[in-house]
């Protein structure tokens, strides 16, 4: 069987079924843009889309999350505590950044009507940004949280002792820094891995010499 | 207010266009429902890329890059089921049609074997169909004229003999 012979066919048959082609018969346009109108209300479903919900979801939290704790470490708690409230008021405005640089990289991972080529290559590019913004957050951040609440719950090191007392807590902030790397390396593998191994056969798939094909 | 205002042109240009979207969801879902979830994503993608087309390409090339764009990046679909020769599998379309039966025989090892192409490969099937011109499979795809050419040689030879394999009956290679 030859592809020219099929053109015709391919050409000629309506892709919608029996069933779907009387409806329209019977109600015409108007069913079809009721139709149209229902799929627009709804949520995409795509991959991008869901990552758009889950980062505001994440906002939320840690907006939940780190404006009680301001409040309450800069007016109930300012005579004992006043530098742990601009420390999480640093670490808030760090996230609003951290997000503002996620959400911009998903919109431009969100370009359908480039060739299909750049759309790949586009989308191969922002997403290992998004996956590298991610785990560089995500590692650091657990120092810091470390760092910071040592310092509201015991304040420095101090005594004769202290330099051993640093250097243990170096070894351990090390090795939960290292844990906490590899963790995100593993979740941002499991979550998004297969999706780049496909853009990836994909863009080397067209790039593919066509010397190389025959 | 933009939103309300363009509405309804966009829906005469869904309507008018959609055995194309039908097509492109049939060719990449087996399934009914994975057809039904793609011809949705398409349109909510159309819906949102709306505002920024300025007809600097033909309306069709800007809605086939948008579809096969969609159609092709989307993860979901690859948990999907191999479609085989028998009737079941068959899109319910196929089954539906009253063809010619030898047409309808003909379209449906098309699809058998169509399903066994990559992605791209059937992006360029498709696009070849619908007799569109390597100018604009350049335009759509991304990939220039003379590596389309080999690619679609390739295909051809490949699909004539995957298309021989379900007429001898013996299925996938």
């Amino acid at each position: 069987m030859e592809l020219e012979d099929l053109k015709t066919i391919w050409q000629d048959r309506p892709d919608t079924s029996r069933r779907q082609q009387s409806d329209r018969q019977q109600s015409g346009r108007q069913q079809t843009s009721r139709q149209i109108r229902a799929l627009l209300r709804k949520k995409s479903r795509g991959l991008v889309a869901k990552m758009k919900r889950n980062l505001f979801g994440e906002l939320i939290l840690v907006l939940m999350i780190y404006i009680p704790a301001i409040l309450f470490y800069l007016f109930e708690y300012r005579e004992k505590d006043p530098a742990t409230g601009w420390a999480l008021l640093l670490l808030l405005l760090y996230f609003t950044g951290y997000y503002y640089r996620k959400k911009k990289l998903l919109n431009a991972m969100q370009r359908p009507d480039a060739a299909i080529r750049a759309n790949l290559e586009r989308q191969l590019l922002t997403l290992r940004k998004y996956i590298r913004s991610y785990t560089t957050t995500g590692t650091i951040l657990v120092p810091v949280m470390a760092v910071l609440s040592f310092m509201s719950g015991r304040g420095m090191i101090t005594g004769p002792d202290r330099w051993a007392e640093i250097g243990i807590a170096a070894l351990v902030l090390a090795s939960i820094t290292f844990l906490s790397w590899r963790a995100n390396v593993w979740g941002m593998n499991r979550l998004y891995g297969r999706h780049i191994k496909k853009l990836k056969g994909l863009l080397e798939e067209m790039d593919e010499e066509p010397h190389t094909l025959n | 207010m933009q939103e309300a205002l363009h509405q309804p042109e966009f829906i005469d240009l869904v309507h008018e266009h959609q055995a194309l979207l039908h097509k492109v969801c049939n060719l990449y879902c087996s399934s009914l429902q994975d057809r039904q979830d793609l011809f949705q994503e398409i349109v909510i993608q159309l819906w949102r890329s709306y505002p920024r087309f300025r007809g600097e390409s033909k309306f069709s090339t800007w809605l086939y890059r948008i579809a096969l764009n969609t159609a092709i990046s989307d993860l979901r679909r690859q948990t999907r089921r191999p479609r085989s020769m028998e009737l079941q599998n068959i899109p319910a379309e196929l089954q539906d049609i009253q063809y010619e039966k030898e047409k309808e025989l003909r379209l449906q090892q098309l699809y058998t074997a169509i399903e066994q192409l990559s992605e791209l490969e059937k992006a360029l099937v498709m696009l070849y169909l619908e007799e569109k011109s390597y100018d604009e499979m350049e335009e759509i795809l991304g990939i220039n004229q003379n590596n389309l050419r080999v690619k679609m040689n390739r295909i051809k030879e490949k699909l004539r003999n995957l298309t021989k394999q379900t007429e001898h009956g013996t299925g996938r290679p």
